[in-house]
């Protein structure tokens, strides 16, 4: 019967001590009580003696480090016995089920509110914290971002200048590009029309992918940050555009010209195009997807709804509450207090100065006269 | 060099003659008693900040011993009851007196008082026993530097009941290091008599350690300077400590009104108030340079106290500013 | 790659061999006991003039090393359980920290004491405990306590050579035979803080980017307790930022508090018992500095005996899983 020689517990300080010499030649017969090998622990060097009697077989080198309890040599019946190391029960096996969610995620759903069940059911695999971010940016469930193209924004996507998508090619896309031109945080990647004539021009440097439907693709490929409308004509074309790429979950900006004042406490929704030298008073509230010409004046605490569109020079005083698609000409004067309904339009040269129910047409009665020159 | 030596390991009490008086010793002692009793005076007028602990009656103590060190080199390590043992080591009567009064001009600047003293090789503090090991400490460090300079450490009797003054004597003993250790008994520890206080004899207990002792009345300063004399020598010469045992009295009060002991018996020891042995015999032997001796040092303390009272106080900015450096 | 004994033991050797006034007392000192924990193996031999083994007198001992701190030698003072510091305490308290202040700056006490603290090992109540918060808060006291990051042997260097006061050094029994982590490798980055000159504060990250979601605050043993969650959290995507001073007393308190503001998340560990402990302090400091998105948690042993039995040691002494428990609550 084989006798296997353990390294003992010598002192509670170590686990592992120092085999520092065998003193008993292989194959050496031994008897019990005789000393077999030197151990050093970091309190003393000790003899190890053999707790039973055989023929010494090492199992390991002299001079190495060894463990409490570990097998080190074996004390056989018969000489020149060959010896097999017992095989440890192996500890329980730590099981390699795939964790549904890391630790990281479980916390941040909790504060934000997700539905971890739902959303690992839907991932399928490991759910991590920067899914619980993207399900908190609307971002949950997006293809994954594609091999780095761009060399900067692929790479550094913190602070990153964002890139904007522009619906419509026409002369509202040369204004947002130039108002583009003077604002550092944002820049064009890339325009959609629904006219096939202009799919692989440019506008300024900037080229048309493609039709109004491609957004989606395009988002879901990760090539722009964020959507906005640039046609001013037409507050229908605005609102099922605005209506259809929010509703994939697509995220709008605002461009404000930087000539444009915006006062404290003053607050605009999202896709607003707000162009050279517009004031928006303090204390204002401003709505989503509003096309604001250049010089279009909005006084202090007014309130204006969504999709509304301004000619050049439209001047609101106080406490002016404007609706939801209401479109306006150009020099118009409003006086304080005044609403204007949903879905009106204003004519150019209107001044303002009694309340207009929705669904109505202002149009200012002036007369007009036309004289030929005569002194010429 | 036994042969030199009048010691033995048991009491032994040797009766009181009367050799010729040091008047430098006795100028060192009257100084003593002035300041404290002037401090006393000082201390019911309101002018003081905190007790004192007067050594008034063991004088012979302080100036015997220390007047039998190397005052440029060795080291003296005293307790709570200080004054005798700082002015017979530094003669810094102004710095004193100053310091008691928490002035900045004090030896340590008003921030140590009347217990915590240090100057040049001079250490005191005010908890019983600690101060021994420290003691032991220098002794090893001077005996390391070979600077030939020995340690004398003051105690109470109160306070060989501490455990680590025992620890101390041990270790002095064992590492054959040069430490004067200097018993004061005046019997009392604080307001409890000795025999409440110790079990067995104290004079027994240096023995234990194999440490060589003597025990003498201190009834002059004459006496004591010339055990003394022969003790620091011993401890010089041989690097072994010393124990030596000096029975006294506190005629004052153990700090300030405090006094629960007999009038009986304080009365019996103020008649062999070794100031007044030492007065009267001075006297005889010359009557002028006593007059000499006690006009100067009134004439001093008084200065002292006034200059004491016009220095200015600590300043507490300067004190907040140091604490982070310490 | 060396262990945490090794340093102190070469750095011991390079004392005595470099400065004759250094000087080593102790208990059991002499070769070829070598200390209770081998610390000062080899040392008796090679400078018997000022190896000194002492009687079981830690008070003594304290003292003798005061008087010759003040005398210009460099003295350490081993004691040989930190359990037995109590036994020092009035030296400590009342002689050698009160030195230089009381004598208005005219004197100097550099002396180390230094003592293993630490449970783990079923050594039972008197021989396990972390007594050191008996000494926080006692003014002009340095308590220095190298962890696992930290070379404990440089720091016993400064503070035996170049620190002018009185310094408790800490050592840790489960740390003596653990090899040093003095390099990052991943998931483990390492950064030195110069902290109070001569003792470093480390500060170990589990990540590379980023900010951290809590900030980790131990000394010590309490490295030891947080070294495996690093691994093991960084798999849960749990950025941990530990911050861990050479110098508990007195506190590095920017250190601190720029560690803890990059989080705003505090746990704080360590192996003393929690009532009045250094996590109580290191809290009250940190709320008068910044505003935390959570109270800091403090990690500490229970109040009471550090039980033998491994059990119940176990139960009372601070488990890492106690620490992972807090860094959740503090997330929450």
């Amino acid at each position: 019967m084989t006798h296997f020689v353990r390294v003992p517990l010598v002192n509670v300080n170590d686990d592992v001590m120092t085999l520092v010499e065998w003193l008993k030649a292989p194959g050496a017969p031994v008897r019990r009580g005789e000393s077999l090998a030197l151990l050093e622990s970091t309190k003393a060097t000790s003899e190890l003696e053999a707790e039973d009697s055989g023929y010494f077989a090492p199992l390991v080198d002299a001079g190495l480090e060894v463990r409490v309890g570990q097998v080190i040599a074996a004390l056989t019946a018969r000489p020149d016995e060959p010896v097999s190391i017992p095989v440890e029960a192996p500890a329980a096996a730590p099981t390699t089920s795939a964790r549904r969610w890391t630790k990281k995620a479980e916390i941040l759903a909790k504060r934000y509110g997700a539905d971890l069940e739902a959303l690992a059911a839907q991932k399928g695999d490991t759910l991590t914290e920067q899914d619980i971010e993207d399900f908190r940016a609307g971002r949950f469930g997006r293809k994954p971002a594609p091999a780095a193209r761009d060399l900067v924004d692929d790479v550094y996507p913190t602070n990153k200048v964002q890139r904007l998508l522009i619906l419509g090619a026409g002369r509202g896309a040369v204004q947002i590009l130039d108002a583009l031109t003077r604002i550092p945080g944002q820049r064009c990647v890339g325009l959609l029309d629904d006219d096939t004539s202009v799919h692989g021009k440019t506008v300024m440097g900037c080229p048309v992918l493609g039709a109004m439907g491609e957004g989606a693709r395009l988002w879901q490929e990760h090539f722009f940050d964020a959507v906005i409308i640039s046609i001013s004509t037409s507050i229908k074309a605005r609102v099922k555009l605005f209506q259809q790429y929010t509703s994939a979950g697509i995220p709008f900006a605002n461009v404000i010209d930087p000539s444009a004042l915006v006062m404290t406490s003053a607050s605009l929704g999202t896709g607003n195009v707000i162009l050279a030298l517009c004031h928006i008073g303090t204390c204002a509230a401003i709505g989503d997807n509003n096309f604001l010409s250049a010089r279009t004046h909005i006084e202090h605490h007014n309130i204006m709804g969504d999709h509304c569109t301004f000619g050049p020079g439209v001047f609101t005083s106080s406490r002016v509450k404007i609706g939801q698609r209401v479109k306006f000409g150009t020099g118009i004067f409003i006086e304080p207090g005044i609403t204007v309904g949903d879905d009106s339009i204003v004519a150019s040269g209107a001044v303002l100065t009694r309340h207009i129910p929705a669904r109505t047409i202002v149009k200012m009665k002036t007369a007009v006269q036309l004289r030929e020159r005569t002194d010429l | 060099m036994a042969a030199d030596l009048l010691f033995m390991t048991q009491t032994q009490t040797l009766l009181s003659t009367a050799p010729s008086v040091n008047p430098d010793f006795y100028r060192q002692m009257y100084t003593i008693r002035r300041m404290e009793e002037t401090l006393l005076a000082l201390y019911s007028q309101g002018q003081l900040f905190g007790t004192v602990h007067t050594c008034i009656g063991q004088e012979a103590c302080a100036v015997g011993v220390v007047s039998a060190l190397d005052r440029e080199r060795d080291l003296v390590w005293s307790n709570h009851r200080s004054h005798g043992h700082f002015i017979a080591y530094s003669d810094a009567v102004e710095a004193l007196v100053a310091e008691i009064m928490g002035r900045a001009t004090g030896v340590c600047g008003g921030v140590g008082g009347t217990q915590h003293l240090h100057y040049r090789n001079f250490y005191s503090n005010g908890i019983l026993g600690g101060t021994v090991p420290c003691a032991v400490g220098t002794a090893l460090a001077e005996k390391q530097k070979g600077s030939g300079a020995i340690t004398a450490v003051f105690l109470g009797d109160g306070a060989l009941g501490e455990g680590v003054v025992y620890e101390s004597l041990n270790m002095a003993a064992l590492w054959s290091l040069p430490v004067l250790f200097v018993l004061e008994d005046n019997g009392y520890a604080q307001s409890t008599p000795r025999h409440l206080e110790h079990a067995g004899e104290l004079i027994w207990r240096p023995g234990a350690f194999g440490i060589e002792s003597a025990a003498l009345e201190a009834s002059t300063a004459e006496r004591v300077f010339e055990a003394a004399r022969q003790a620091v020598s011993y401890v010089r010469g041989e690097q072994r400590p010393f124990f030596l045992a000096l029975s006294t009295y506190r005629l004052a009060a153990h700090s300030k009104g405090d006094d629960t002991r007999p009038q009986a018996e304080i009365e019996l020891a103020r008649q062999r108030d070794p100031l007044q042995q030492m007065r009267g015999q001075l006297a005889e032997q010359d009557g002028a340079r006593l007059a000499e001796i006690e006009t100067a040092v009134e004439r001093r303390l008084e200065a002292a106290v006034h200059a004491a009272q016009a220095a200015p106080l600590p300043d507490p900015e300067a004190f907040r500013q140091r604490v982070g450096a310490w | 790659m060396v262990t945490y004994l090794e340093d102190l033991q070469r750095s011991l050797h390079a004392l005595l061999a470099e400065d004759e006034r250094v000087y080593l007392l102790g208990e059991d000192v002499l070769d070829p006991y070598g200390g209770a924990f081998k610390v000062v193996k080899g040392l008796s031999s090679a400078y018997p003039q000022r190896v000194i083994t002492t009687p079981i007198s830690e008070a003594g001992i304290v003292g003798v090393g005061t008087g010759m701190a003040l005398r210009g030698l460099r003295p350490i003072v081993e004691i040989m359980f930190g359990d037995f510091i109590t036994l020092t305490a009035d030296q400590i308290v009342n002689y050698a920290t009160k030195f230089q202040a009381m004598y208005n700056g005219q004197a100097a006490v550099p002396l180390v004491v230094r003592t293993p603290m630490g449970g783990g090992r079923g050594y039972g109540p008197t021989h396990s405990q972390s007594l050191e918060k008996l000494f926080l808060g006692v003014p002009h006291l340095r308590i220095a306590a190298p962890s696992l990051y930290h070379a404990p042997g440089a720091m016993l260097r400064h503070a035996t050579l170049h620190d002018e006061g009185v310094v408790l050094f800490l050592e840790h029994k489960l740390l003596y035979p653990v090899k040093l982590v003095t390099q990052s490798a991943p998931p483990v980055y390492l950064e030195t803080l110069p902290g109070t000159a001569g003792y470093p504060t480390l500060l170990v990250r589990n990540y590379r980017q980023g900010a951290p979601d809590v900030t980790v605050i131990g000394y010590g043993g309490a490295s030891l307790l947080v070294h495996p969650l690093l691994a093991s959290l960084a798999d849960e995507e749990i950025r941990l930022l530990v911050c861990v001073p050479g110098c508990i007393q007195p506190l590095p308190v920017a250190d601190l508090v720029e560690a803890a503001r990059a989080s705003r998340r505090v746990v704080i560990v360590e192996e003393g018992t929690r009532a009045f402990g250094w996590g109580a302090e290191v809290a009250a400091t940190l709320a008068a500095e910044l505003t935390l998105h959570a109270p800091a948690r403090r990690v500490a042993a229970l109040d009471t005996v550090i039980p033998a039995a491994k059990g119940l040691e176990s139960l009372v002494l601070p488990a890492a899983q106690s620490v992972e428990d807090a860094i959740y609550e503090v997330l929450a």
